[in-house]
């Protein structure tokens, strides 16, 4: 299939901040479909701000801070999404922490994620979650205690719960930093290999170089400048 | 319009508290009812022994808190101790009171076990050892009672996993540093757990200012303490008395918030991230830099909760053995004779059960309502602010609290009625259940929601399925907790009510004037039993999933 | 509004005494016709039926609430009114609700308080507070059997005229009961008391005021000791008080060293003082039921050996009422009560002391003889064998003097 210039995220972002202080302005950014975009930056630049500005949830992760305001556009596929709520923007989120439910089996953890669509029933949804822990090479897992599993296990179960959702586009908040550089090698070319395979606009947040994903795709933030993006 | 709900719910909950407290306000200013007041020469002793015996039994309430909770962390046993708390929160405070007496007066059973063998007495000998004038035994009572609440209060701080992880790691920390393991309590984990146990200490000690009924079982009289007093004079038929206990409630209200805001300095704010960012080396507050003595194990590390269960257990026994006793003469360890009669009579009130299981069910349920809907709709900022608001009830004493739901009702014409009595144990009911929610509240990850919303699901279904589920515990002890406290209240029943609601408390109280031995503590069986099933019904409901157990798996990435 | 008790019932105590013997002329001599006309009783007992009377009574005791429930169950069989026994802990309660509701503005039918049981000063303070009906008493048919000759202070509640305004139900008198096995000789006064107390060093006491038991107590000693008692039936003065009252505070001041705690510290009502009679750490405990005593060994709380018995010359003896609220909603069903609880069958079972053993406020002697025979009683353990004179009560504004002073002396 083709790709429209419409297709993949653009993200325009003018003014991101708080009412006395601007943490980013004038970003540009453009993510075709299958393409991963680094954005790397030291701490406190505003990384996971953006990733908040493009998925919907500014609100809730300025919690007890200052509230951030979005001044511009974000779009997805030719849709505008600036004024959707999270859950219908198809925006993909994983964190550095797993945040796997603690109340609900791998299995159930994943099944929560598969869309209800009018087609398909219980025993379909079941099937996809069989297939995904098999990709994951956590099959027979399925009943396991989400706290009972090591930390690469539970990565590689919050991706498959991200990517069962069918999203339309994927943001990755840091999500290697809380491994070790053994673990890093085997998971991140693992991680590529599936957003890619989904042709998803992705973009990874992360202040290690040796996560960059694609060298030709990184923006570098730096606090309290504009920046254009090279791509 | 995304405010339009928290806004009103603020109005729901805080217009019938600003009513009530006008209701009260316009009776306290009767300068002939000061003038009685301050020419009374008993006021000023009373006061003075309220004071007292207030802020004593609160100070050793949070010694023995630190005390006990340094024991049980340093232990790792904390968490099998405050499982077993909410049975001793269930005990009446009357209860309590009887119980002690039965054990520590002239003729009680202390004595009994050692005389005349030991002691030589024939009679009991003339000792101050209950309603001593130096409140002492109303001390001891008031500690008993009140440090399981606290501890309760620890437990649901406990119960956050991100803060207790963390202070156990730091824990860790400071003893690779070189710190004993006391020393490592005292100066890591308990100045972050002190200041958030701030309300619930304030709650303590205004309940130590203003408790009656258990001052009048054990505490001194002559004088009196001033909660008595200005409830003596309140339940006067002659209105110049009335007004002067009005008054006398009024100034014991205005010593308790001076007492609060003191208090509340003492122990400090909870570090918040804001002071932390500013890099402000933090000063610790007073109270949460408590003596070495405190921490370092003069008995063995358990002896101080072991000491306080035993107790317990020993009140229990007394009672038990009180309410089929019949003529107990002194030195004889067991009484003469038996009967069931107290339990007969206590069969007879069995009907009291529904009516207090009703408007325990109803209040409680009212007041959870309304406070996860506040706890999920209103900004972080606004709930910080009305807190002290909604706290109120806790801290005011209920004498007064009455005075001001009963004119309420009576203008609005609610007394007497269903719908008026329980808005009215609501309201008494709601400051304990929101302290229960909050902390189980602030723990839950931001992220979560985000991440639930970034999977396609709309809000409705992040907490019904992920977020309720994961905070069922603390919404079912909340909701016991509640139920707990409603079944305890007596004077809002017996006015709001205008009498005709007849709840197992209000039998216990009414029977109790005839200060049967027996009879109260059959009754007071009767009262713990409603709130020991809630606890149990609320510990079955929030119990952890219990996930299929494995074999341990060869270590996988 | 502040209530000014030494302006109470301002009639002459020669009015009075003529208001009080035209009552009893008319309750003996005339008691076909003294009350109002058989008719409107039959329209009160019409509007009576289907009503439902709360009655606020003291519920202090299993007997009275058992008493209530047996007068329940009769009012329904045979007048078709439900009785709702409210159970309180203090009559002020009630009186303070009441108020409170006149002072909302609650008209005639709006009240939550149908009958309450209530004398002494709490009534004081509802009549004076205009918080009653109408007089209804002198109406009632079974009004005409009471002893108004025999017991004044049916008519006369602590020194202030019922006017009508409550109905009697039974009669109280300051009684004493101890142990005889460690006590074998029983003080009749109480300067023998004093006498005991020094024999017995912390072995009495009395409760602390304002209890009305140890008002009472210290009333009966005021009366005992004051140089002109009848000054005691006229509202209080300072002059007054200070020379009747006098010897009481001397007689005090000897007595309060031997009492329990060197009398530095008071037990807060009866019954702790009755419990710790019956551990032993007290000779003699006091009450206003004659029949106490042998209640409490009926129910095996107290030995049988325990006697009860008032002073020789006499104790202080009231009477017990009920009354009607201005805003009763039933208020012909609760005159209806009110007349039952006067009816021989009620006062013959009250007064039986295996029901209550509360006295009875009728004159036995003139009730036909069937009723009579209702008021037979054997003998039972622990009642008073002798029993003395009721002396009547001071003024009810002796009362708030009498506390205040006593506890300015001894309250602190």
């Amino acid at each position: 299939m083709t790709d429209t210039p419409q297709d993949g995220l653009h993200v325009h972002i003018e003014r991101l901040g708080s009412a006395h202080h601007a943490l980013v302005s004038g970003l540009h950014l453009h993510v075709p479909p299958g393409e991963i975009l680094t954005l790397m930056g030291p701490s406190g630049c505003g990384k996971s701000s953006v990733l908040a500005a493009i998925a919907g949830t500014l609100a809730s992760v300025s919690e007890g801070l200052q509230p951030l305001q979005l001044q511009g556009s974000v779009q997805l596929n030719g849709r505008e999404l600036a004024h959707l709520p999270t859950h219908q923007r198809g925006v993909g989120l994983v964190f550095q922490d797993a945040l796997l439910f603690p109340h609900m089996t791998v299995a159930e953890n994943l099944l929560f994620a598969v869309p209800v669509t009018s087609g398909s029933d219980t025993a379909q949804r079941q099937a996809r979650v069989q297939q995904a822990l098999q990709e994951a090479e956590l099959s027979g897992m399925g009943n396991r205690d989400p706290s009972t599993l090591s930390g690469g296990q539970r990565a590689r179960v919050a991706l498959m719960r991200a990517l069962l959702a069918e999203p339309q586009a994927l943001l990755l908040d840091e999500p290697f930093s809380k491994l070790d550089a053994a673990l890093r090698a085997q998971l991140r070319p693992w991680v590529f290999a599936h957003v890619r395979e989904r042709r998803i606009p992705v973009v990874l947040v992360t202040h290690d170089e040796q996560d960059v994903a694609d060298p030709q795709r990184v923006l570098h933030l730096r606090a309290t400048e504009e920046s254009q993006a090279h791509v | 319009m995304k405010l339009l709900g928290p806004l009103l719910l603020a109005l729901i909950a805080a217009v019938p508290i600003g009513a009530a407290l006008w209701a009260v306000g316009a009776q306290l200013l009767d300068a002939q009812a000061w003038h009685a007041l301050w020419a009374d020469p008993q006021t000023l002793r009373a006061w003075g022994m309220t004071m007292w015996t207030g802020l004593a039994s609160t100070a050793l309430v949070w010694f023995t808190l630190a005390h006990v909770l340094a024991s049980g962390f340093i232990r790792q046993q904390l968490g099998r101790w405050l499982s077993r708390v909410p049975a001793l929160l269930a005990t009446p405070h009357a209860a309590m009171a009887i119980g002690l007496v039965l054990w520590l007066s002239p003729s009680g059973w202390a004595l009994r076990l050692v005389s005349p063998g030991l002691t030589g007495f024939d009679a009991p000998p003339p000792w101050f050892t209950t309603q001593d004038p130096w409140g002492l035994g109303l001390i001891l009572a008031l500690w008993l009672k009140e440090v399981p609440f606290l501890l309760w209060v620890a437990a649901t701080q406990m119960q956050r996993e991100d803060l207790r992880r963390r202070w156990q790691a730091e824990y860790a920390l400071a003893q690779t540093l070189g710190r004993t393991p006391a020393q490592a309590f005292a100066h890591i984990v308990w100045p972050q757990l002190a200041p958030r146990l701030r309300w619930p200490l304030l709650a303590v000690l205004a309940y130590g200012l203003t408790v009656v009924d258990m001052a009048l079982i054990i505490g001194p009289a002559t004088p009196p303490t001033l909660a008595v007093l200005a409830w003596q004079r309140l339940s006067d038929a002659d209105l110049l008395t009335q007004s002067q206990g009005v008054v006398a409630a009024g100034w014991l209200t205005g010593t308790l918030l001076v007492a609060c805001v003191v208090t509340g300095w003492l122990v400090g704010a909870a570090p918040s991230r804001r002071m932390l960012g500013h890099g402000k080396r933090l000063k610790l507050a007073a109270a949460t830099r408590l003596p070495k003595a405190v921490f370092l194990s003069v008995w063995p590390s358990n002896g101080m909760w072991t000491t306080i269960l035993t107790t317990y257990i020993a009140v229990w026994f007394a009672l038990t053995v009180g309410s089929v006793s019949g003529v107990w003469p002194f030195p004889q360890v067991w009484p003469e004779l038996w009967t069931l009669n107290a339990w007969q009579q206590v069969a007879s009130s069995a009907r009291t059960v529904w009516t207090t299981l009703g408007l325990g069910v109803a209040s409680a349920s009212v007041c959870l309502l309304w406070s996860v809907a506040w706890l999920e709709l209103a900004p972080r900022r606004w709930q910080q602010a009305m807190q002290p608001w909604f706290l109120l009830p806790l801290v005011l004493p209920s004498v007064l609290w009455v005075v001001g739901l009963y004119s309420l009702a009576l203008h609005t014409r609610l007394e007497g009625q269903w719908l008026g009595l329980s808005l009215a144990h609501a309201v008494m009911v709601l400051p304990y259940v929101l302290l229960a929610l909050v902390p189980a509240y602030q723990a839950v990850d931001p992220r979560q929601a985000a991440l639930v919303a970034s999977l396609g699901h709309g809000r409705w279904v992040y907490l019904w399925r992920v977020k309720w589920p994961l905070l069922k515990r603390a919404i079912a002890s909340a909701w016991a907790v509640g139920f707990a406290v409603s079944v305890a209240q007596y004077l809002p029943t017996l006015y709001v009510g205008a009498g005709r609601f007849a709840t197992v408390t209000t039998e216990a109280v009414t029977l109790a004037a005839g200060a049967q031995r027996s009879l109260m503590s059959a009754y007071a069986a009767l009262q713990m039993l409603l709130p020991i099933a809630a606890f149990a019904l609320a510990g079955w409901l929030g119990r952890p999933r219990r996930f299929e157990k494995i074999a341990p798996m060869k270590a996988t990435p | 509004m502040h209530f000014n008790k030494t302006t109470t019932a301002a009639t002459s105590s020669v009015g009075l005494n003529r208001r009080q013997t035209l009552g009893v002329l008319a309750a003996t001599a005339m008691p076909a016709w003294a009350q109002t006309p058989a008719s409107s009783w039959a329209e009160t007992l019409r509007a009576a039926r289907g009503q439902t009377v709360y009655f606020n009574a003291w519920a202090g005791s299993e007997r009275i609430n058992a008493y209530l429930q047996w007068a329940a169950a009769e009012l329904q069989r045979d007048f078709g009114i439900q009785l709702q026994h409210v159970k309180i802990s203090d009559a002020a309660d009630v009186v303070k609700r009441v108020r409170a509701e006149k002072q909302a503005g609650r008209k005639d039918t709006e009240g939550t308080v149908d009958l309450i049981w209530i004398n002494g000063e709490n009534f004081a303070a509802m009549k004076q507070g205009g918080l009653l009906s109408a007089p209804f008493a002198a109406n009632l048919p079974n009004f005409q059997w009471v002893d108004a000759v025999g017991k004044p202070t049916t008519l006369v509640d602590f020194s202030v005229p019922t006017d009508g305004l409550e109905s009697p139900w039974g009669m109280a008198q300051l009684t004493f009961f101890a142990d005889a096995k460690r006590l074998p000789q029983l003080p009749q006064s109480m300067n023998e008391l004093l006498a005991l107390a020094r024999s017995q060093p912390g072995r009495i006491t009395y409760p602390r005021p304002p209890n009305f038991h140890g008002t009472t107590f210290v009333k009966q000693a005021l009366i005992e000791h004051a140089p002109d008692v009848k000054a005691l039936a006229q509202p209080v003065t300072a002059a007054a008080l200070e020379a009747q009252a006098a010897p009481l505070w001397r007689f005090l001041d000897a007595l309060h060293p031997h009492l329990w705690r060197g009398g530095k510290q008071f037990p807060q009502n009866s019954a702790a003082v009755r419990q710790m009679m019956a551990d032993g750490e007290l000779v003699m405990a006091l009450t206003f039921n004659p029949n106490e005593a042998a209640n409490e060994i009926a129910a095996k709380r107290l030995p049988a050996t325990v006697q009860s018995w008032q002073f020789a010359k006499g104790t202080i003896g009231n009477t017990h009422f009920v009354a009607i609220p201005y805003n009763a909603p039933s208020k012909a069903g609760a005159q209806v009560v009110a007349n039952f609880l006067l009816s021989p069958a009620a006062q013959a079972r009250k007064a039986d002391i295996d029901v209550w053993g509360d006295p009875t406020v009728l004159d036995v002697a003139r009730l036909p003889a069937a009723e009579r025979a209702r008021f037979q009683s054997t003998p039972h353990a622990g009642q008073v064998s002798h029993s003395a004179p009721a002396l009547p009560e001071p003024h009810a504004s002796w009362v708030d003097a009498l506390e205040k002073e006593w506890t300015r002396r001894y309250g602190v």
